[in-house]
């Protein structure tokens, strides 16, 4: 956010497009000159980590500080909550690596127990991320008009009405769900007004896509799209980790040594993208172990992993009836497709190297600005993006097999109707199960609703004509209904109840944010400080304890009056007076960060291992980050 | 209703050029979207869309032109040539068997064939509807059908085995 930003008030509500990814979220516009432009924190940051943490106090903290507070408060600090989108509380993710207390065994819904709040589902925990970007968008822009969010393209609906409610619950105004590497392709497409067939390879976080689309002159054809919605960076964490916790002889680790794990292999993945080897020092709760690993080591621990992506690929590409050789272009999206592994996998895939010149971490919430702004009516592009049906749609029929009304890769908007008859003389009711996915039996695919059409007149067996309706709308949302056709007996249905939040659900926590409105800001802005507090005292004695040496008499006696007084403030109740108290610490270690931070670079020409400075230099940055902004 | 060969104004015939009929498809599309034009209607493009599914496809198409001429399917098509019925319990058989077997090579020589088999049917079903001979265009579609599903298995298979 810069100070100069000249805000138009008569221009209105502005309409924004949001990436909200499993580990970064973000939030872009479209300025009056037509361009996408990404919206930065006071510190020019754009990337807001998708990590949610939760207080004993019912206040919470969203993005970067929320990240940091994770190794102390595993539990109480939800990353990665979009695996958990849409999700079931038997869900295969739950039994993975993580730190989390799941509230319980079973159920529709997943459920965290954290601090502050009993139970949130991971619509909720969404919806705070969202809550965070909006807030974001309305300090730049004033007023925010509708939203296009983007979601895997492989999510299913179950993932994608989940997503919905979230933002629904964050008080946003949806445009349209935009299918991940359709909007990186709209974003790469307009801006480099080519023709052709390209690929979209997204790996982030927590999600892998593929998509075969054609471009021709503004018109964005998607031909087929498939995936794994849990599958990413996550898992080359916990690959890792797995390791690292053995190092550490961890066999039943506590949450806090998991969230260290993972974390700690996160950092030597991305030291990994840039050396062929990686030694470091493992350090947790008093247990240090010396670790070194080589690239090829790591490797072999995501090939797997990579051989998944290869078969989603091989399909995709099956599906779009293209071949690998007739392709203009690979479009490489996702954090986790810097790695060396993964690019070299997706070259050799589709036998050329992808395209260099996209920014994996934007180019998606671009093109999701972009939508918006299409269909907001402001547009200058005259584009219109085609997409499909991920998953194959179906009912289950005898025998348990599955039924199939709408195959994959149907375009959308799309609609299919199926008729049924009843089996028994006299039968009034008829139950029906949709389900999503492309296995054979209902049991291994995705069930999305059970519901029962109710008063069939009474016939023979085989004389109803039950007539069921598919659609699936231009959000790749499912709707069904259902009309006896011998009467003309018709009835709605809403796809929802086997999983998510009800509609009522949803009104009731509106209102009871929208109650808790102003307080809760008031709260929220207190957690901050706290928050904010806490890693300057911490870091504050790191740097005296480690050099003391350099601060003098004078200095000493500043920094722990600051201290002092900053502790008290910390106590009280007042976010204003905490965050003054802040400001005078900072003031009273100012002359002090700047001679670490000598010190440390000093310290980094005399040839100290690599990591150790990074950390020094980190921690010396951050209190010289606090003062950039005082 | 219009035919979907109506729908997209291409010609009613079977052997149509996809890529031209895919080029089509995203024109209509600007007229047809209501994120592009905002008087058209959500009915609209599902019926496009539909159309342009049912044309893409060799057996959907095949069904279409049928109807488009007037001509009654009764149902699914059915090749009920004894011959052809035993051939392909054969062949799925083998399948099963080199499924079982984990044989990829063996599913991959069998999948060629029925490849074959699979172009030379389509082969004689455009003549037929090129000479306007719907009872065997409808044999023909029958076959289709067969094959299909016998390749979609070994699309199955292939899978099974890439990520095993
Ligand atoms: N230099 C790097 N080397 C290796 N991995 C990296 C690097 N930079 C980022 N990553 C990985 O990329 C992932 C995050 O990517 P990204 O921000 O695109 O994901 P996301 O959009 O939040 O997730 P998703 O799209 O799956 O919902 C993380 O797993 C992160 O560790
Ligand atoms: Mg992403």
């Amino acid at each position: 956010m810069s100070l100069l930003q000249i805000n138009d008030p008569s221009a209105g509500p502005r309409p924004i497009g949001i990436d909200l990814g499993t580990t970064n979220s973000l939030v872009a516009y479209v300025s009056s000159l037509g361009d996408p432009i990404a919206i930065s924190d006071c510190d020019g940051i754009v990337l807001v980590p998708s990590v949610v943490h939760y207080r004993g106090d019912r206040s919470l903290v969203v993005g970067p500080r929320a990240k940091e507070l994770a190794v102390d408060f595993p539990e109480d600090t939800i990353v990665s909550v979009k695996r958990f989108m849409g999700r079931g509380a038997e869900d295969p993710e739950t039994r993975r690596m993580g730190p989390y207390r799941f509230a319980s065994a079973t159920g529709p819904v997943v459920r965290f127990e954290v601090a502050g709040r009993g139970e949130v589902t991971p619509v909720e925990v969404s919806a705070e991320i969202l809550r965070e970007l909006k807030d974001r968008a309305e300090d730049e822009l004033g007023q925010v008009g509708g939203a296009v969010i983007t979601v895997p393209a492989y999510f299913d609906d179950a993932q994608r009405q989940a997503t919905k409610d979230a933002a629904r619950l964050a008080g946003l105004e949806v445009l349209r769900l935009l299918n991940e590497p359709t909007a990186a392709a709209l974003a790469y497409g307009l801006d480099k007004k080519q023709n052709g067939t390209f690929v979209v390879y997204d790996l982030g976080g927590g999600t892998f896509d593929v998509t075969v689309l054609v471009l021709d002159d503004g018109v964005f054809q998607v031909k087929s799209t498939g995936g794994d919605s849990q599958l990413g960076g996550d898992d080359m964490d916990r690959a890792l980790a797995s390791k690292i916790l053995e190092a550490l002889g961890q066999a039943a680790p506590s949450p806090s040594f998991t969230r260290y794990a993972l974390d700690a292999a996160r950092a030597i993945k991305h030291a990994l993208t840039d050396s062929e080897t990686v030694t470091t020092e493992l350090s947790h709760e008093g247990i240090t172990q010396p670790f070194t690993i080589t690239r090829a080591d790591f490797d072999a621990l995501i090939a797997p992993l990579l051989a998944r992506t290869g078969a989603a690929c091989r399909r995709a590409l099956k599906d779009a009836d293209v071949s690998a050789e007739s392709l203009d272009g690979v479009i490489l999206v996702g954090g986790s497709t810097r790695v060396p592994a993964v690019r070299a996998f997706v070259a050799k895939t589709f036998g050329r190297e992808p395209l260099g010149d996209v920014d994996p971490d934007l180019v998606v919430a671009m093109g999701a600005a972009l939508q918006a702004d299409m269909l907001a009516g402001s547009a200058k592009n005259d584009v219109l993006l085609l997409d499909v049906l991920p998953l194959s749609l179906g009912v289950e029929a005898m025998g348990g097999v599955v039924e199939r009304i709408l195959p994959r890769n149907t375009p959308i908007p799309c609609e299919a109707a199926q008729v049924f008859t009843t089996y028994a003389d006299q039968q009034t009711g008829f139950e029906l199960h949709v389900v999503q996915g492309e296995r054979e039996l209902a049991v291994d695919c995705r069930s999305l609703a059970r519901f029962t059409l109710r008063g069939i007149p009474p016939m023979a067996a085989g004389l109803a004509r039950l007539e069921v309706r598919f659609s699936v709308d231009a959000d790749g949302l499912l709707h069904v209904t259902a009309k006896e056709r011998t009467t003309g007996l018709e009835q709605k249905v809403e796809v929802k109840p086997s999983y998510g939040l009800d509609d009522a659900t949803i009104e009731r926590m509106l209102e009871e944010a929208y109650e808790a409105g102003e307080s809760d800001i008031e709260k929220r802005s207190l957690a901050e400080q706290r928050v904010e507090a806490e890693r300057v005292i911490l870091a504050t004695d790191k740097a005296l304890a480690e050099d003391g040496d350099l601060v003098t008499e004078d200095e000493r006696t500043k920094i722990d009056r600051a201290l002092t007084r900053l502790r008290e403030a910390h106590a009280g109740t007042s976010h204003r007076i905490l965050a003054s108290r802040i400001e005078e610490l900072e003031h009273a270690t100012h002359e002090f960060a700047g001679r670490r931070m000598d010190r440390a670079i000093r310290g980094a020409l005399r040839g100290k291992d690599l990591g150790a400075i990074e950390d020094t230099t980190k921690d010396a940055r951050g209190l010289e980050r606090a003062h950039d902004r005082s | 209703m219009p035919s979907p060969f109506e729908i997209l104004g291409v010609e009613a015939r079977f052997d149509l050029d996809l890529a031209a009929l895919e080029k089509r498809y995203r024109e209509l599309s600007r007229e047809a979207h209501p994120d592009a034009k905002r008087s058209a209607t959500l009915g609209a493009s599902i019926d496009l869309n539909a159309a342009y599914r049912a044309l893409k496809d060799d057996l959907s198409r095949g069904r279409a032109l049928l109807e488009a001429r007037g001509v009654a399917m009764g149902g699914e098509e059915r090749e009920n040539d004894p011959g052809f019925l035993m051939e392909v319990m054969e062949l799925r058989e083998a399948l099963g068997d080199a499924r079982d077997a984990k044989d990829l090579g063996k599913v991959l020589v069998l999948a060629t064939r029925v490849r074959g088999f699979y172009d030379a049917s389509k082969k004689a079903l455009t003549a037929a509807f090129a000479s306007s001979d719907h009872a065997i265009a409808k044999h023909h579609l029958g076959r289709l059908r067969y094959y299909r599903r016998f390749l979609d298995e070994v699309d199955v298979i292939q899978e099974e085995n890439e990520l095993a």
